[in-house]
């Protein structure tokens, strides 16, 4: 370019104008080209594996479509809503999950929440009941479009408060209708149940699209300022049980005993009539013999025994002394007392 | 820039204006009043795109879907005398847009409104029937861990009537009626009781009483233990008793079985010779007997020894 930084001339002048006007034409091209991008950008959209989108011409529900890449008109005729289907969502009553994670840290309780957990049972006692909803959107047309909430943030705001109402008076409902006892311990698992199901029918009957997936009862306890009694209580069944077990094993100690003592005698007593009967049998059969024999010559053998007997008898005595008829008078003097041990024997 | 550049250029802005004030898009969810100089002339409740008559008639959008409802708690008497929070929530829902748009407009007014009829139903409901009404469904049994106390539980509970369910359909029932009534345009959707709770008067009165029945249900358990034990060692003695019984018939009828046969064999035996028998059995008894303690003085007249005295003369026989 030459310099000229002092007056212009017509011709160059006319020259700029051209050049404007070339550049005007660029300038309006590049916009079209940008506008025509924005409404074809517009005219396609995105639906992520979890959700469905729900496409509304001029305001007016057209079609549920499936996650993928889609065709609509581009703005202001139709517009999407995208819902995430899939997710089960998750609703804590009575304590709050601050960080949720592999390891979830629980926020200290407020007072709202107190409020949430604090109910009374059919023993008209009071509990503190916490517990998680778990719900999916079923139907994403009558979810965005059957219930606002308070708040009216987004449309996940406005569902969260009609199924927090429902919820606390459902699991109060059920909580009213069971002792403490069972609130605390053995009917958890069927509060639970049937919470899930009267919930359902709730959110059902007010046709809203979710689908609740599970209810699930977490901490109950009693209030803090009864909790010592509890526990007291506790102690108390414990301690039953232990001395009832107790009981049980000092009988399944003592009870088998007796039957192996039973069983024992009753075997010995088999052993003694074993013993005694063949014993019998034995000497019947040694007298048969020697009957047999005897019979042979009764008169000698008689006499042999008998003598034979005698024989062995004095034989083995301590003391024999034999008197004859002329000195039966000599028996006074003799001292029968000198040996306490023997006994005499006169024939 | 020509004047007929411009001229066309205003005229397409007068129509785009033109068309855009005779249409309007009504969402899902949402439904219309269509008034015209601010009389109410139509009600649009479908969604799509409407037409109205441009510069004259203006839309006004309505909510067509649930509407909440939450009150705080209010503290109120029941038949018995009890005074606890109620806390209900509802849902509600424009029904006749137009009555509505006349008479309350906003949804402010709606809250209003029905804060007034639910708070009077409740109240005149809850006052009506006692507490153990308000808190319980059903006549259901009640079970609890120790057997003893629900028994004496089950003596004390009062018979529920008419229970939470059907109070809060009466409930809903009024309040139904009341804008049926009043013809606000406005209906409800649903109307549930969410909380119960005490006074902090009572609370603390229910806390002490909770306290006493733990005291008591642990008391019990203690006694249910002493006679849990005592039935088990009392069964457990009698059924020694009874094993120890049997060791004993079984051991004496075996025994008493042996010595029979004992007997009945010796008999067999014996019986053949007596006599015999009680010669031999003699002997024997004198073999056993008579021993190294005995001192025995015979006379010369005794059969063994009567060869002493008398030599030659024959046996007398056997003694």
């Amino acid at each position: 370019m030459a310099q000229y930084r002092g007056g212009r001339t017509p011709a160059e002048l006319d020259q700029l104008l051209h050049q404007f006007r070339r550049w005007r034409r660029r300038i309006l091209h590049v916009v079209l080209v940008a506008l025509g991008l924005i409404l074809l950008s517009s005219t396609f959209y995105q639906i992520e594996s979890d959700s469905q989108g729900v496409l509304l011409r001029f305001g007016r529900y057209v079609t549920t479509t499936d996650p993928g890449l889609h065709f609509k008109l581009p703005w202001p005729v139709d517009a999407v809503y995208a819902v995430p289907v899939n997710k089960i969502q998750t609703l804590d009553f009575g304590f709050s999950t601050s960080r949720p994670g592999r390891r979830t840290q629980y926020a200290p309780a407020d007072v709202e929440q107190l409020k949430v957990a604090s109910m009374l049972t059919g023993d008209l006692n009071i509990a503190m009941v916490e517990w998680i909803v778990q719900f999916r959107i079923s139907d994403p047309f009558k979810y965005l479009f059957t219930v606002v909430g308070e708040k009216r943030w987004s449309h996940a705001e406005d569902i969260v408060d009609l199924i927090r109402d429902a919820s606390e008076s459902v699991v109060r409902r059920l909580v009213g209708d069971a002792s403490v006892d069972e609130v605390l311990t053995r009917g958890r698992e069927q509060i639970a149940i049937d919470a899930r199901t009267e919930l359902q029918q709730l959110l059902t009957s007010i046709d809203c699209g979710i689908e609740i997936v599970a209810v699930k009862l977490q901490d109950v306890t009693p209030p803090d300022e009864v909790k010592d009694a509890f526990d007291a209580v506790e102690r108390a069944k414990q301690n039953k049980e232990r001395v009832v077990n107790e009981a049980r094993g000092e009988r399944n100690r003592q009870i088998p005993a007796a039957r192996g003592q039973r069983d024992r005698a009753i075997t010995e007593a088999d052993g003694y009539r074993e013993r005694v009967v063949r014993e019998a049998t034995g000497r019947a059969r040694a007298f048969e013999s020697r009957l047999a024999a005897y019979r042979q010559a009764p008169e000698v053998t008689r006499t042999r025994l008998y003598i034979e007997t005698m024989e062995q008898v004095i034989d083995q005595i301590n003391e024999l002394i034999i008197i004859d008829e002329s000195v039966r008078g000599v028996l006074p003097l003799l001292d029968l007392d000198r040996t306490q041990r023997a006994a005499g024997e006169v024939r | 820039m020509s004047v007929k550049a411009i001229v066309i250029t205003i005229l397409v802005l007068l129509v785009a204006v033109f068309v855009n004030a005779s249409f309007f898009t009504l969402t899902e969810g949402e439904q219309a009043v269509v008034t015209q100089f601010g009389d109410p002339v139509r009600v649009v409740t479908e969604a799509g795109l409407r037409f109205k008559m441009p510069f004259i008639q203006v839309v006004n959008i309505l909510e067509k879907r649930s509407l909440p409802w939450d009150g705080d708690a209010q503290l109120m008497p029941t038949a018995d005398k009890k005074r606890i929070y109620v806390d209900v929530w509802a849902r509600w829902r424009i029904t006749d847009p137009k009555t509505y748009f006349m008479k309350i407009r906003t949804e402010q007014g709606g809250y209003k409104i029905l804060a007034d009829q639910i708070d009077s139903a409740v109240r005149n409901v809850v006052s009506g029937q006692n507490l153990v009404e308000v808190v319980r469904t059903s006549n259901r049994r009640l079970l609890y861990d120790s057997e003893e106390y629900a028994v004496d539980q089950a003596e004390r509970e009062e018979k529920v009537i008419v229970g939470r369910p059907k109070m809060e359909e009466q409930m809903k029932t009024a309040v139904t009626a009341a804008l049926e009534e009043g013809d606000y345009g406005i209906g409800l959707v649903d109307l549930r009781i969410k909380r119960v709770s005490y006074s902090d008067a009572v609370r603390n009165s229910v806390i002490e009483r909770m306290k006493s029945e733990r005291d008591r249900i642990a008391k019990l358990y203690e006694s249910e233990a002493l006679e849990e034990q005592s039935r088990i060692l009392g069964q457990t003695r009698r059924e020694i008793d009874e094993i120890e019984g049997e060791r004993e018939q079984r051991s004496a009828e075996i025994r008493g079985q042996a010595d029979a046969e004992v007997i009945r064999i010796y008999a067999e035996a014996l019986g053949q010779d007596p006599e015999f028998y009680d010669f031999m059995r003699r002997l024997e008894a004198y073999r056993n007997t008579l021993g190294s303690r005995t001192r025995l003085i015979l006379s010369t007249d005794n059969d063994i020894m009567r060869l002493l005295r008398d030599r030659g003369r024959p046996a007398a026989g056997p003694p």
